[in-house]
């Protein structure tokens, strides 16, 4: 009989152990950080869309944590503790990134993905080798493109499609959109106040720019040490939209419609300088930021309907490993070695 | 129990039980999941790809055990693909054209299957035809358990239907249809298996695919990996004969060479 089992080559191996890719782990700080940018948006959004977004977030929230809690106890048989704040971060970062029109089963089915799918199969969410929430609302677009890329223009509007999934409410045209269309500033429709307030449309948490540069000072304020990711990313960003400008209205105005437009500012802040996937030397960090800024930008310009940035921190997150985790893999083997020893 | 030819002789229910599921080509080896993945996205494919891999699998099993022997490697691995080309190209010509265009290139493609080519130079030239049957049989019904129960899911998930009849009233997801969903269904499939085979049975030698080996070898340029050619380059030329004889012979305190 055992000749029927395959000899194979050396990539067929008796193993007992995941397969574990990353092992950074995100430290409560961080996690707790999040929480505290992630409320305030939340409350940045409510004066703006009402009290919907409130229950998207609750929704989210509550169901990753449901997720994570009982998939962790009755499939892997351990007792993970919600206190490190991952689930809430999670739930948070998702509710955020959808538009607050989006029917409340659209976060809440992204908020399960990103427990069950990005988080149980590798162990936690230091192991996971992408960023959990980024998996989430990719996983939504695809799902959901008529919710998750229409964004409401009125708020008073928003409580009848709560539980529905009609189109009852008035579509606004994205910052966006505008770019894609080019349409932003010949129609003269550009109002600074309006962008840093968070008025135009958009996904809930990605549009208020002024609460968002605030949790970038909060960041650096409290040295967080992946904050180099930010800076690559965004940097990168801003010089492609400088060399290659979609706006005829001067150089530096397209930049900084570039970096506010959609959710890059929210993703390169909040989502790509996640530890658990980041490397860990600033060098290394600001090449990793960089080369997603690069491929958030590519995708804007050539693919209209997708959500580009958490794109771009996905597949940076599956090639990173290729040119840049390379020490934390020996640093591993090293604590196994001592730890045989 | 060994027959005449002196190759071990295997009982068809333990065979086809612990080929198609504790060492399940696709599950454990990580073969063939290309059509899976791809192609397997409702039921109906998922039961069309399952019945061409079954009849090209046991054809070219019991054609390799009976007549390819005594070729050479290298014309037999070509041998393989046509021999399984035979059945694809015949359901092709019986399938309908809706089916065959969802299918797309992944029907043709099971001719060139990785399975089949494994099981083949691994397994059915090496033994006899009895068992070269009973481990086709156990190939084809792993891999088409795999496959129907990964469009069926698939299915009922991304459109909520079986075989076009609406069962489910829930939200669909459609992204599981794309290749994405396919393994994260697989994935899911080969972690339920694994921790049935590991529970119950924890005697059985249970192979997978390491993926992180293959990250480390293939990505990360292993040092063991380097390590290793380096030891083949820099290895030390084997001892003569003559040094392997001549050792210093190491006597105990008080002994004398000539006692």
């Amino acid at each position: 009989m055992a000749a029927l089992c395959f000899k194979g080559g050396d990539n067929l191996q008796t193993t007992k152990k995941e397969p574990f890719l990353a092992f950074g782990s995100p430290s409560f700080k961080h996690n707790f950080d999040l929480c505290l940018i992630s409320a305030f948006l939340l409350a940045a959004a409510f004066f703006q869309n009402g009290v919907t977004v409130l229950l998207q977030a609750v929704v989210c929230v509550s169901v990753g944590c449901l997720c994570e809690y009982f998939s962790f106890r009755f499939i892997l048989g351990v007792q993970k503790p919600l206190s490190d704040l991952s689930a809430v971060k999670t739930g948070l970062l998702i509710a955020l990134l959808l538009p607050a029109s989006a029917p409340l089963y659209v976060g809440a089915s992204a908020a399960c993905f990103a427990s069950l799918v990005c988080k149980l199969p590798f162990g936690s969410e230091k192991n996971t080798p992408f960023v959990p929430c980024a998996a989430a609302v990719c996983f939504a677009s695809l799902c959901f493109p008529q919710y998750v890329f229409a964004y409401p223009a009125q708020a008073e509007q928003l409580s009848s499609v709560i539980f529905s999934d009609s189109e009852s409410f008035v579509k606004g045209t994205s910052l966006l959109d505008m770019l894609n269309r080019g349409t932003l500033l010949r129609l003269n429709t550009f109002s600074v106040t309006a962008l840093l307030s968070g008025s135009y449309p958009g996904a809930t948490g990605t549009t208020c720019v002024l609460v968002l540069i605030a949790a970038a000072v909060y960041l650096a304020l409290r040295r967080t040490k992946t904050l180099a990711v930010s800076a690559g990313f965004l940097l990168a960003c801003a010089v492609f939209a400088f060399l290659f400008p979609r706006e005829l209205s001067g150089r530096l105005t397209c930049v900084v419609m570039e970096l506010c437009a959609g959710s890059l500012l929210f993703v390169a802040l909040l989502v790509a300088n996640d530890p658990s996937t980041a490397p860990e030397s600033t060098p290394k960090m600001l090449i990793y930021g960089a080369a997603a800024g690069i491929i958030c930008m590519l995708l804007r310009s050539f693919f209209k309907n997708i959500d580009a940035p958490c794109l771009a921190v996905m597949i940076v997150n599956a090639a990173s490993p290729v040119f840049l985790n390379r020490e934390k893999e020996t640093k591993r083997k090293k604590e196994k070695r001592r730890v045989r020893a | 129990m060994k027959n005449k030819n002196n190759f071990p002789k295997l009982s068809l229910s333990l065979a086809v039980f612990k080929g198609s599921f504790v060492h399940n080509p696709v599950l454990t080896q990580v073969l063939g999941v290309c059509p899976i993945v791809a192609a397997a996205t409702t039921l109906k494919n998922a039961a069309v790809l399952s019945a061409v891999f079954s009849a090209a699998v046991v054809l070219c099993e019991l054609l390799s055990s009976l007549a390819l022997k005594k070729v050479a490697r290298n014309i037999r691995v070509c041998l393989y693909c046509l021999i399984a080309s035979v059945p694809t190209l015949l359901s092709m010509s019986l399938i309908d054209g809706k089916t065959l265009s969802s299918l797309g290139a992944f029907l043709p493609l099971i001719s060139v299957n990785a399975i089949i080519v494994v099981r083949c130079e691994k397994f059915a030239v090496r033994t006899s035809v009895r068992n070269s049957l009973f481990d086709s049989l156990a190939c084809s019904i792993g891999f088409s358990a795999v496959a129907l129960i990964t469009g069926f899911l698939r299915e009922l998930i991304a459109s909520g239907s079986v075989l076009s009849l609406k069962i489910s009233a829930l939200p669909v997801f459609s992204a599981v249809a794309l290749p994405f969903g396919g393994l994260v269904v697989l994935g899911f499939l080969a972690a339920a298996q694994k921790a049935v085979v590991m529970n119950r049975f924890e005697n059985e030698p249970y192979e997978t695919f390491n993926f992180s080996k293959v990250f480390q070898r293939a990505v990360l340029h292993d040092p063991g990996l380097g390590a290793r050619k380096g030891k083949k380059q820099n290895a030390e030329k084997p001892q003569s004969a003559a040094q392997k004889k001549i050792r210093p012979r190491h006597f105990s305190e008080g002994e004398t060479e000539g006692r």
